[in-house]
């Protein structure tokens, strides 16, 4: 409940960004000549530690950073660990372990001069090492003539693995010289799991949640520093 | 263009807000299914009449019923379960025996039972006159075991 009404309060924000992106672009009347920024963007991801104030089940950090490598394409990588502790009708679970996620950014929104802001689409690949551990589960048992026992195994699955392809949408905004707020979506879909016997994975590090069709979803919402290497005129 | 992708981008924030509910719909751990024969004619099924059913020490499950088959839960906790089977107040005593072996069914439904190794011991014959275990394995709700009567 807790994460449902987060969920919706960020996604009002960003509403509110998207908005006041419009509006910025309404009021620049500028036409003054202005220079490109390029260089290293480092940041990391301000959901998973609100997340994790909401729900101490759940801990994750993720850093990630981008370079510029064209007017409107960009390089991008996610680096990110993830433990969580999923309680399930009848099972409850741990997942812990690490991603990376590469790719890159294509920025779709002109700016006027003097600014720097991104309405991007993008690609990811990504690759995540993990265990799972089963704590605890009550064997479903049709109807309620005998008594369920649960069942403690604390039984953990080490080295799995998965892969899946990512479709990025998202967007960035300068807010202060050289510090930009971004808010992004990605919509997965596995590729290649390693699954534990007698068991699935129902998360995965960097993929959130995966659905019974093997696809997942997933926000983010960034603060980052762009490093200015050089400039280049628009 | 623009437009588009911001209505795209909200669209699907409002879709990833309310995530749906699994519910259970796959099967789950399957009860053993009791058919009973004709001891004279063994292929014909012969209803049992006026039958009560019950596991030792509970409730019965079939109250004065007239049936050729009969569905019964296994004892998910022991290796064993003991049934009583009353056809006209008259009543025998079985015991079940089998192996138990867990599996992961799905996210709502969790993990169920399937039983293995099915096979019958210390029968009573007061009306039961004979028992055959056609199907060791119970992972779905078909014949398991046989009772002629």
């Amino acid at each position: 409940m807790k994460q449902s009404m987060l969920k919706y309060f960020i996604s009002i924000l960003v509403l509110l960004v998207t908005i006041s992106v419009t509006a910025q672009k309404e009021t620049a009347t500028d036409t003054l000549k202005s220079k490109d920024k390029y260089g290293l963007r480092i940041g990391i991801d301000i959901s998973k530690p609100i997340i994790s104030i909401f729900n101490d089940k759940i801990k994750g950090f993720e850093i990630l950073g981008d370079f510029r490598i064209k007017k409107n394409v960009y390089a991008a990588i996610e680096l990110g660990t993830y433990d969580r502790d999923t309680q399930e009708y009848f099972f409850s679970f741990n997942t812990k372990g690490s991603y990376i996620k590469i790719g890159g950014n294509y920025n779709l929104y002109e700016n006027w001069p003097n600014m720097n802001n991104e309405i991007f689409v993008g690609l990811r690949y990504g690759l995540s090492n993990f265990s799972q551990t089963l704590k605890s589960y009550t064997p479903n048992i049709d109807g309620t003539y005998f008594e369920e026992n649960t069942i403690t195994p604390n039984q953990k699955f080490d080295n799995l693995s998965a892969q899946w392809a990512e479709i990025v949408i998202g967007l960035k905004v300068e807010t202060l010289d050289n510090v930009y707020l971004g808010a992004s979506i990605g919509l997965k879909k596995l590729v290649d799991e390693k699954e534990p016997t007698d068991f699935k994975n129902l998360y995965i590090p960097g993929f959130e949640r995966v659905f019974s069709n093997d696809t997942g979803f997933s926000f983010n919402y960034s603060i980052s520093y762009l490093i200015p290497i050089y400039k280049k005129n628009k | 263009m623009k437009k588009h992708i911001l209505s795209l981008i909200v669209f699907l924030i409002l879709i990833a807000s309310c995530q749906k509910d699994d519910f259970c719909i796959d099967e789950t751990t399957p009860q053993l299914i009791i058919r009973f024969y004709d001891n004279d004619e063994p292929t014909e099924y012969k209803s049992a009449t006026g039958l009560y059913v019950w596991a030792n020490e509970l409730d019965t499950i079939y109250n004065n019923v007239s049936t050729d088959s009969i569905a019964i839960p296994l004892n998910p906790s022991l290796d064993l379960t003991v049934y009583h089977l009353s056809s006209k107040t008259i009543e025998d005593e079985l015991t079940i025996n089998y192996s138990r072996k867990e599996v992961y069914v799905s996210r709502s439904c969790g993990f169920k039972y399937n039983f293995e190794n099915i096979n019958l011991s210390g029968i009573t014959n007061n009306w039961i006159l004979n028992t055959e275990v056609t199907n060791q394995t119970v992972e779905n709700e078909t014949e398991h075991v046989k009772v002629f009567h």
